[in-house]
């Protein structure tokens, strides 16, 4: 099935399985490996990026639901020199320890982020409640968006 | 867990996604947003030869009202409607506890019906609102009930050709009241539901289906009660079953906690309660 | 990769990490585990269905024999070729050049099986299921119990649970012919124990095998045994001569990665007329699965459980029995607390009963029976190196503002709230080392950790240890630790894990050892490359032979339950943790909040339950549940440190400590909230359901 869609800001076109997931796609194919699979049942969100700007569990998309789309994935939100002001006040908020769910919360954060409304610590808790962090019982990644609010 | 091999078809208009119904009958599923879907594709708990996306089809997206009511597009995504002011007051309450946000900007209005999980919102939500459905096939349009359109777990009464295309609610913006139980805040699935709309009352999350409770209704009309007789009547009637998390006893009682509640607050919102 | 260079952090939080299913060496295969989907059968005849499957018979690899001590020797098959003892063990593979493929190709392997009845023993040795017995008796137990002003007797269960790492298990395997080595990348607690196991069941010298780890996703126990996949995977490198990779879905992630806990404790406590518990009598039954899995073994958990009991308390004197017993279900491995957790629920529920049978206030009744004088050795002959209970106790007070929390409860509970207050006091078992192995009977376990020190022509530093992180920031521990001892700079050192073949052999990450055996390694070798004026050429290497140590801690939970679906919700959560001396404050601090997420999931959230055919309900997170975010409060962390005397720099471990406490105070206040509803709770998890069934039944007499 051929399909054409932009990630990070660069085109790409070809053939993809109709069967083979986005996160799949995205891993495989395109050697975007900062995605990461917890669970392909949408229960988790460590595969979360953005498709158009809003948060999707690439688990729960087809590569071919993808086409025309805009996708960004944590690859295209900053770089270890050149940081997201989210993902500096990751840092210093220590708000990942293993690192595994941390793609999938910054995909959420971003369009939380990107309401431009400022939640209250408690309603943060709820919009991140469809990412799973086994390791820093949630507090400092609630602490590191909340800081991010304009 | 990946799903097996299947067809693929990207029909661009509803006539074409009709053909390809006709075709291929029940070895057919249509994919809408997915978020139900593709988690059963690839435990491979289904495996359908051909699979239809219907994300192309303009069609099916359509919101529109005439004469009080509302008419939403089966495509049309939760996140699209869930502040929609056309929308009635039941739905706009009852859409933010469905599922986290992310699935929300994939799912749809008739995926999720289509689906029929009996701890959804959706249906309860169309059965307390007597919504209509209208189904479509290369043979026609039909209406078909809420309370005729669901049987069970992904059980409908749409024929194997038939793809769900609209679901038509009235415009009623009070006399409402949702609430639901979860073990894990907001967009956690519901352990046990209720809806009210004036006088309908409906149970979720107890059994197969969602449950028109008739025999409170009818206690309704006749001049009702207070919160407690409310729950009372419910309590015998609601048909509940075991299931993982909770026994049947749990489902019926606090399901008929929260028929009184929702009563009570449609009741505060003016309207027929 | 083995971690190089500086801080992974960032590499991390831009998604540069390289976990185990990054990894996909060019003409890798992936492979996909068929797995039996009975809980006990023979397995009569296999057809492969494709060029692309393999099973047991093929692969020609040994079992292990496993024994300790105590426990009935039993034979493991990483592949079975006769009998199947579990729903989810794996049998055959199947391979393609993806996963996609590879699952198709097992749906055309077909296993004949024919199904043992109910009942039939599961390993021959132990015709009864019981894999491990053991008995103590300090003696004085009877005599306590006639002369009691109180004899109070409870029975508690502690659920089956997952240790759910958010990144499932993982391995690719790679052979090479010319070497002879195969090389095997695992997302795993234990390089060099992995390393050895393999080795053994491909009848190999370790020396032909190399163990690596990637970032890993986190452990917390689960990835800390020998899995059948990991010597499946290399048995099949071999046999392709092509790299294989073998990823598991969350599914396979929940069927057979090990499970936890799974303990039921019974407790016959003697208490005098001023509330001290003189004696304790208990039994501890651990349910542990199929097998008895390697290195933990069926011990761990029973065994662990029964000599936490009363951890802190002064007890006078102790009798148990504790025992492992198998059954046709996931093998029981290491899972964040082992034993401490059901232990812990025991005791503090226990002593909250007491309290509230003498009238006693909860936190004055601990105060009465804890420890005070350190060293001290308990009737077991536990040595408890150091602590200051009291004063964990008095922080708490101050820290909760106890009195005023109590007062509004009333107020709350007059106005028809179910508001629960629950404290716990607790210490925990950290490192172990070869004595404690030995004591069990177990040889193959080395017991030890180790750290070498190299220093680079360049000058540059490098430290390798024996550890491997899985997210509790190791390389910045060391760093800060060279810091601070040696005053290196950290841009100046690198930090090296998870390579067998340049990093010395020992147990890995476990038991919370990384405080104590390891960082002593590190720095007595950077101790010892000192006395060489750190001169490009050192190459030092400290191997330590840790004593075990006490972290204690108090915790103290408010709890509200809303009475209409009875869903418990923790709304305030204090831990005062003493982990002796702090290496890093905020890495502490990390600790103490992950743990007590994961026992706030496990107290209130997370089961495992078995149909009665056997069939594991509990494989999908729609079913299995981890707390989210709106389930965890701000946890209010406080820190007292008792340095151990055991340890060069008075460090404890406290990986587990924030699970343990939750286990004692969300216990206490989800009884305290309800305990005027009905009765008793006595089986984890507290889920709504069990709430509601408690309220609905007699209170007890």
């Amino acid at each position: 099935m051929k399909v054409t869609l932009t990630v990070n800001g660069s085109r790409w076109s070809g053939d993809v399985p109709a069967r083979q997931t986005l996160c799949d796609f995205l891993r495989d194919e395109l050697e975007l490996t900062g995605t990461h699979v917890g669970c392909e049942q949408g229960a988790c969100g460590s595969c979360t990026i953005l498709v158009d700007g809003e948060a999707v569990r690439s688990c729960l998309m087809l590569a071919v639901q993808a086409d025309g789309t805009e996708l960004t994935t944590i690859e295209g939100m900053g770089e270890p020199e050149n940081l997201s002001t989210l993902q500096a006040a990751f840092l210093r908020h220590r708000a990942f320890q293993c690192g595994f769910c941390t793609p999938g919360f910054l995909a959420s954060a971003a369009e939380i982020l990107g309401s431009g409304r400022r939640y209250s610590r408690q309603e943060l808790r709820d919009l991140l409640s469809g990412n799973v962090c086994r390791c820093t019982g949630y507090e400092p990644i609630v602490e590191a968006v909340f800081e991010c609010q304009r | 867990m990946k799903p097996p091999p299947f067809e693929y078809h990207r029909p661009e208009t509803l006539a074409e996604a009709l053909t390809i119904m006709a075709a291929h009958g029940d070895q057919a599923r249509p994919l809408a947003g997915g978020q139900s879907l593709i988690p059963l594709l690839a435990m491979r708990i289904v495996r359908p030869i051909h699979i239809v996306d219907l994300h192309r089809v303009a069609e099916l997206q359509q919101v529109s009202v005439a004469d009080g009511r509302v008419s939403i597009g089966a495509m049309a995504r939760q996140r699209d409607i869930e502040h929609d002011p056309r929308m009635p007051g039941l739905v706009r309450a009852a859409v933010p506890h469905i599922g986290h946000f992310q699935i929300r900007n994939r799912g749809t209005v008739g995926g999720s019906l289509s689906h029929m999980d009996p701890a959804a919102e959706w249906p309860a939500v169309a059965l307390a609102l007597d919504a209509v459905m209208v189904a479509a096939s290369v043979r026609g349009r039909r209406e078909i009930t809420a309370d005729d359109f669901m049987i069970g777990p992904q059980m409908t009464s749409l024929e194997p050709d038939e793809l769900l295309v609209e679901v038509v609610l009235p415009i009623r913006n009070d006399g409402f009241g949702f609430a639901e139980v979860t073990r894990r805040g907001l967009g956690d699935f519901a352990l046990v539901g209720a809806a009210c709309q004036d006088r309908a009352v409906v149970v979720f999350g107890t059994g197969l289906r969602p449950q028109r409770l008739r025999a409170v209704e009818e206690f309704l009309n006749s001049g009702g009660g207070t919160r407690a007789e409310v729950s009372a009547v419910a309590a015998s009637e609601i048909q509940a079953t075991d299931d993982i998390h909770t026994s049947s006893q749990y489902r019926r009682e606090v399901a008929a906690t929260l028929v009184g509640a929702v009563v009570e607050e449609a009741r505060t919102r003016g309207g027929v309660a | 990769m083995p971690k190089v260079g500086t801080d992974d952090r960032e590499l991390l939080v831009t998604g540069r990490g390289r976990f185990i299913a990054d990894i996909a060496p060019d003409d890798c295969v992936d492979v996909c585990f068929v797995r039996s989907p009975l809980p006990h059968a023979v397995i009569r005849s296999v057809h492969l269905g494709s060029s692309q499957a393999t099973w047991g018979a093929e692969l020609g690899l040994q079992p292990l024999t496993l024994e300790a001590g105590a426990m009935v020797t039993t034979l493991w098959h990483p592949l079975p070729t006769e009998r199947v003892r579990y729903v989810g063990e794996p049998v055959a593979m199947a391979w393609g050049a993806e996963r996609y493929e590879a699952e198709d190709l097992a749906e055309a392997v077909s296993v004949d099986y024919a199904a043992l009845p109910p009942g039939t023993p599961l390993h021959d040795a132990a015709p009864d299921g019981v894999l491990f017995s053991r008995s103590f008796d300090s003696g004085g137990v009877d005599d306590a119990m006639a002369r009691a002003h109180l004899v109070v007797e409870r029975t508690f269960k502690a659920a089956r649970q997952s240790a759910l790492p958010l990144e499932g298990r993982g391995v690719v395997a790679d052979h090479d012919e010319t070497t002879g080595v195969t090389t095997l990348w695992t997302s795993t607690q234990l390089p060099h124990l992995v390393r050895r196991g393999v080795a053994h069941a491909l009848g190999a010298p370790e020396s032909s095998v190399r163990v690596m780890v990637p970032h890993v996703g986190g452990g917390f126990g689960l990835k800390a045994t020998l899995y059948a996949e990991e010597i499946a995977l290399a048995a099949l490198a071999r046999r392709l001569g092509r790299p294989v990779r073998w990823i598991e879905d969350r599914t396979e992630n929940l069927l057979a990665g090990t499970h936890g806990h799974d303990t039921r404790v019974s407790l016959r406590v003697a208490v005098g007329m001023d509330g001290r518990v003189h004696a304790i009598d208990a039994d501890v039954l651990a349910d542990v699965g199929a097998y008895s899995v390697w290195p933990g073994t069926a011990v761990i958990e029973p065994a662990i459980a029964a000599f936490s009991l009363f951890g802190p308390y002064s007890l006078e004197a102790i009798r148990f029995r504790a025992r492992a017993v198998a059954s046709s279900r996931s093998p029981v491995g290491p899972c964040r607390g082992i034993g401490h957790n059901a232990a812990v629920f025991a005791t503090e529920r226990t002593m909250d009963v007491v309290a509230a049978e003498l009238g006693i206030d909860p936190l004055e009744l601990r105060r009465r029976n804890a420890v005070r004088d350190f060293p001290w050795t308990s009737p077991t002959g536990k040595e408890l190196d150091s602590g200051d209970y009291l004063a964990l106790l008095k922080r708490l007070e101050v820290e909760s503002e106890y009195q005023d929390l109590r007062r509004e409860q009333a107020v709350a509970r007059s106005e028809g709230r179910l508001i629960g207050i629950g404290i716990s006091l607790f210490n925990e078992i950290t490192a172990s080392g070869s004595e404690d192995y030995r004591r069990r009977g177990v040889t193959s376990v080395p017991g030890t950790d180790a750290a070498r020190v190299v220093v680079t022509t360049e000058g540059r530093v490098e430290i390798y240890t024996s550890a491997a992180d899985a997210g509790q920031g190791h390389a910045e521990t060391y760093r800060t630790l060279a810091e601070r001892e040696m005053g290196l700079r950290p841009e100046e050192v690198a930090v090296i894990e998870g390579d067998t073949a340049i990093c010395p052999e020992g147990s890995g990450t476990f038991i919370s050892r990384g405080a104590v055996g390891v960082v002593e390694s590190v720095v007595e070798a950077l101790r010892k490359a000192a006395k060489e004026d750190f001169e490009p050429g050192t190459d030092v290497t400290h191997v330590h032979d840790p004593s075990q140590v006490y972290p204690s801690g108090a915790h103290l939970v408010v709890v509200e339950i809303d009475p209409v679906g009875l869903v418990p919700h923790v709304v305030r959560y204090v831990a005062i943790e003493d982990c002796g001396r702090m290496l890093d404050r905020d890495l502490v601090e990390g600790q103490v909040r992950g743990a007590v997420a994961m026992g706030i999931g496990e107290m209130l959230l997370e089961e495992h339950t078995y149909s009665e055919d056997g069939q594991l309900l509990t494989s999908s997170l729609r079913h299995y549940l981890p707390p989210l975010a709106p389930d965890v409060p701000a946890v209010e962390v406080h820190h007292l440190e008792s340095p151990s005397p055991n340890t060069a720099l008075g460090s404890k471990g406290v990986g587990e400590a924030g699970t343990i406490g939750a286990f004692g105070a969300i216990a206490n206040a989800v009884a305290d909230a309800v305990g005027a509803l009905g009765a008793e709770l006595t089986e984890l998890p507290y889920s709504p359901e069990r709430i509601f069934l408690a309220a609905r039944s007699k209170p007890s007499a």
